[in-house]
């Protein structure tokens, strides 16, 4: 059974405390132009772009003054899977497709499996975007702590009130949720080593008992829910014992206010995208 | 405080209750199968052992089914949404596309639903009715397999003969409540399977082809598929009380 | 001198070593059990009791620095048997709900010994044993739905669940926090019960002074992740400051005892239960 001591102390994306320009800007700001660089880096899979993107982040990861420990948390954990998949491509990777870096030239033949300068170069930008992206959500969860994150969150929802839509409820379920993970996550804790301390056979436990670990799996999930559960009542009935009205006339204890830092750091992330999309049309690699 | 009341509220009482507390119940539910979520997203926890060459299954997108299943579609929409958003901010999902990542998770749960509302009521006829059109629509498959290469489209017959009789066997004996939400279980997971992958497809063509999709599919969906369907009935079982074939402890 | 089957000495251990988030939890603990005692560990919040004791039941091990040595066996060493410990070290939290995991009251009591190949028969049987000791009615519980029961029950449940293993130690861990008086009396007399009849030894790891004042033979007390006392209850309880330093209270019967003896009565300061004084202040009347 995996060791999960500390699981009281999960979080995603461990929050750094610091006091970079970057940790000072609001949230929102932080919140839209990571989605305004997320789309930009989402949308193009030249070099010239990516690598002025990858440009961009640096000097704000440099800027935010985050230790390179941290960097490195944020993109190991995808490592193994992003080198599958870059494998995966440069095997694959169809001879039709352009090839700036010689007119498809084959390195290696052997069967099915083709390595192409082709195939290394596309895997190159692939593994160029992937590094720019996990960067990106690196750069906001270490410079936001996750109450800021919702209350940004919540903020930029407003606007789907007036819609109709639930904007403050859902921000809410955002916040109880990430309230209760270390909550769930010690009595998950009490509830392996109670289970541990019943367990008294020796299991060797390979993944080919599928029944049986799903079993046991169910084993350790079922006193979760019921606990999730029996939280939800207590927190519902507790929330009606105030009247909760949802998010009208609600107010709060920090209020977010734009500074000229903010409006900086969105008109940046615009000429950023900018600059992208120029790139972009341009005839570079 | 209140005794158990988690557990066993009857369902005349909680519909009656005023929308006031069903709004506050439904937010607070969310947010707590949101947390539980999060934590299989990101330990140990969420992850099964399979014999499968990645060696484990998830189980993060279990609460979804759940919520779906006992809140209703707007609960699993929100808890999808919140899977979704929250892999996307985690380091160990490589894919940031939030096509890919959040939009195919709204559905997981709503897929669960549907078909767990759809099949409690149903008889035992109605279930073999459609147990019948899943292997017709099998054996067509197969079929179709067998005209592009002829062993892999018998293997496929095969094994929807076994499934679908294993399938007809299993539901004459069982309870059908127990029978629907094993059913919702795999639905949710195949959803989640299904939709990822295809919108992989279209959105990173040059990692994931079609081919790649299919084999992670079969080789992770099923595994995920069965354990959705075993997970599911265990925790439903014991939040609603439902009682199985077997009325009581294997003693 | 009844045998020792537990000897825990200079037990250190750091949650998250090597962590930014490490936190030392225990800094030499020790802790003497002899069979059939009923002992306490007693301490404020945060003194590393529940740590003492997942490592005497091997949940925690090896230990880093110190050695833990229980019914013969030593759990630092490596070919050391856990499963049997498990089997023979019983141990009761203090949430029901966190400690069941079977649809069927039954199934959940049968979970520890189905693991040891009994046959069908003797499965029943110490099942039908174990729900009996903790007073459910066999026929009633055996085919109930786990979480359909009340607070009570369910707590009862999980203590037999324990107890089918019947393990020769039995800890409980703040397993009778929250219990209305009623409750804890019933959990009090089972012990009595459970150590005359089947010779258990038993920890109780507790907050609350007035039980262990009424049950504990002795008392190890455990500050800041370490021993500072281990002894009678009477001789503990007798130290008001040191208790106070330790932040604990003495039980609610002392305390009385010490105010009628500030007040001038004839009351000896060493009483520790309710019926001490009661008999105390007879005496002290009729004079």
């Amino acid at each position: 059974m995996a060791s999960v001591a500390g699981l009281r102390y999960l979080t995603i994306g461990q929050y750094v405390p610091g006091d970079s320009p970057i940790h000072r800007l609001d949230p929102r700001t932080k919140l839209v132009a990571l989605a305004l660089l997320l789309a930009a880096g989402l949308a193009t899979a030249k070099l010239a772009t990516n690598l002025a993107l990858f440009l961009v982040i640096c000097a704000l990861v440099g800027l935010a003054r985050l230790p390179f420990r941290y960097l490195r948390s944020s993109i190991q954990p995808a490592l193994p899977v992003i080198l599958v998949l870059l494998a995966l491509q440069v095997l694959f990777y169809p001879s039709a497709h352009r090839d700036p870096a010689g007119a498809g030239r084959m390195l290696i033949s052997w069967g099915v499996l083709r390595v192409s300068a082709g195939g290394l170069w596309a895997a190159s930008i692939s593994l160029l975007r992937l590094i720019n992206l996990l960067l990106l959500f690196g750069l906001l969860t270490g410079t936001t702590p996750t109450g800021a994150l919702t209350q940004g969150l919540e903020h930029l929802l407003r606007p789907l009130n007036a819609l109709g839509l639930p904007g403050h409820e859902l921000a809410f379920v955002g916040a109880i949720a990430l309230r209760f993970v270390p909550i769930l996550g010690e009595s998950l804790e009490t509830i392996l080593q109670a289970q541990a301390s019943r367990s008294v056979r020796q299991e060797a436990g390979t993944r080919w008992r599928l029944a049986r670990n799903a079993q046991r799996t169910a084993a350790l999930v079922v006193p979760l829910f019921v606990e999730a559960y029996r939280r939800a009542e207590e927190l519902s009935w507790a929330m009606q014992a105030r009247c909760y009205r949802g998010g009208r006339g609600r107010t709060h204890l920090r209020t977010l206010v734009f500074a000229s830092a903010d409006y900086l750091a969105l008109g940046l992330a615009a000429c950023t995208v900018a600059g992208v999309i120029l790139l972009q049309r341009l005839p570079l690699p | 405080m209140s005794s158990g009341s988690a557990t066993s509220p009857s369902a005349h009482r909680r519909d009656a209750a005023p929308a006031y507390e069903r709004g506050i119940r439904r937010i607070v539910t969310a947010g707590l199968l949101l947390a539980i979520t999060l934590l299989m997203a990101f330990t140990p926890i969420g992850f099964i052992p399979v014999p499968t060459p990645a060696g484990s299954a998830t189980i993060a997108h279990i609460p979804a089914i759940i919520g779906g299943i006992l809140e209703g579609p707007l609960v699993a929409v929100i808890v999808g949404l919140g899977f979704g958003f929250g892999s996307l901010m985690s380091p160990a999902v490589p894919v940031k596309d939030p096509l890919v990542v959040v939009l195919p998770r709204l559905f997981i749960g709503i897929t669960a639903w549907w078909v767990f509302a759809l099949l409690r009521r149903a008889n035992k006829g109605v279930l073999t009715a459609i147990l019948a059109v899943l292997f017709v629509l099998l054996l067509g498959a197969s079929y179709e397999v067998s005209k592009k290469i002829l062993w892999l489209g018998i293997v496929v017959a095969v094994a929807s003969v076994a499934i679908t009789v294993g399938l007809y066997v299993w539901m004459r004996r069982e309870e059908v409540l127990v029978f629907s939400l094993a059913v919702a279980g795999v639905a949710g997971s195949l959803t989640n399977t299904i939709l990822v992958l295809s919108a992989a497809i279209w959105r990173l063509p040059e990692l994931i082809t079609p081919a790649a999709a299919l084999t992670i599919g079969l080789t992770q969906g099923i595994p995920e598929a069965i354990v959705s369907a075993i997970v599911v009935v265990a925790v439903v079982s014991a939040l609603r009380q439902i009682h199985t074939r077997r009325r009581g402890a294997r003693l | 001198m009844s045998e020792t089957i537990v000897a825990i000495k200079g037990l250190r251990h750091t949650y998250l070593a090597g962590t930014p988030l490490a936190a030392p939890a225990l800094r030499g603990a020790e802790l003497t059990l002899r069979r059939g005692e009923m002992a306490a560990l007693i301490g404020p919040s945060g003194a590393g009791k529940s740590t003492l004791v997942h490592f005497v039941n091997g949940l925690l091990r090896p230990p880093v620095q110190g050695q833990v040595w229980v019914l013969g066996q030593d759990t630092g060493d490596p070919s050391c048997d856990l499963v049997a410990l498990r089997r023979q070290v019983g141990l009761v939290f203090q949430y029901p709900h966190q400690q069941l995991l079977e649809r069927y009251v039954g199934d959940d009591v049968a979970y520890g010994p189905r693991q040891l190949g009994l046959t069908r028969e003797e499965l029943r049987r110490r099942v039908r044993w174990a729900l009996d000791v903790v007073g459910l009615d066999f026929e009633t519980f055996v085919d109930r739905h786990t979480f359909s029961l009340s607070g009570g029950e369910m707590r009862r449940v999980a203590l037999a669940g324990v107890l089918a293993l019947r393990p020769e130690l039995l800890i409980l861990d703040e397993a009778t926090t929250g219990l209305d008086p009623r409750g804890r009396r019933e959990i009090h007399a089972l012990l009595r019960r459970l150590r005359a009849e089947e010779g258990m030894t038993i920890l109780l790891v507790s907050n609350d002074m007035d039980e262990v004042a009424e049950l504990a033979d002795q008392v190890t007390v455990l500050h800041q992740g370490r021993t500072v006392w281990a002894g009678p209850p009477r001789e503990v309880f007798a130290q008001a400051e040191r208790l106070r330093a330790w932040g604990l209270l003495p039980p609610a019967a002392t305390e009385l005892a010490q105010t009628l003896a500030r007040a001038g009565m004839p009351v000896p300061a060493d009483v520790i239960t309710l019926a001490e004084v009661e008999e105390a202040l007879w005496q002290a009347l009729q004079a």
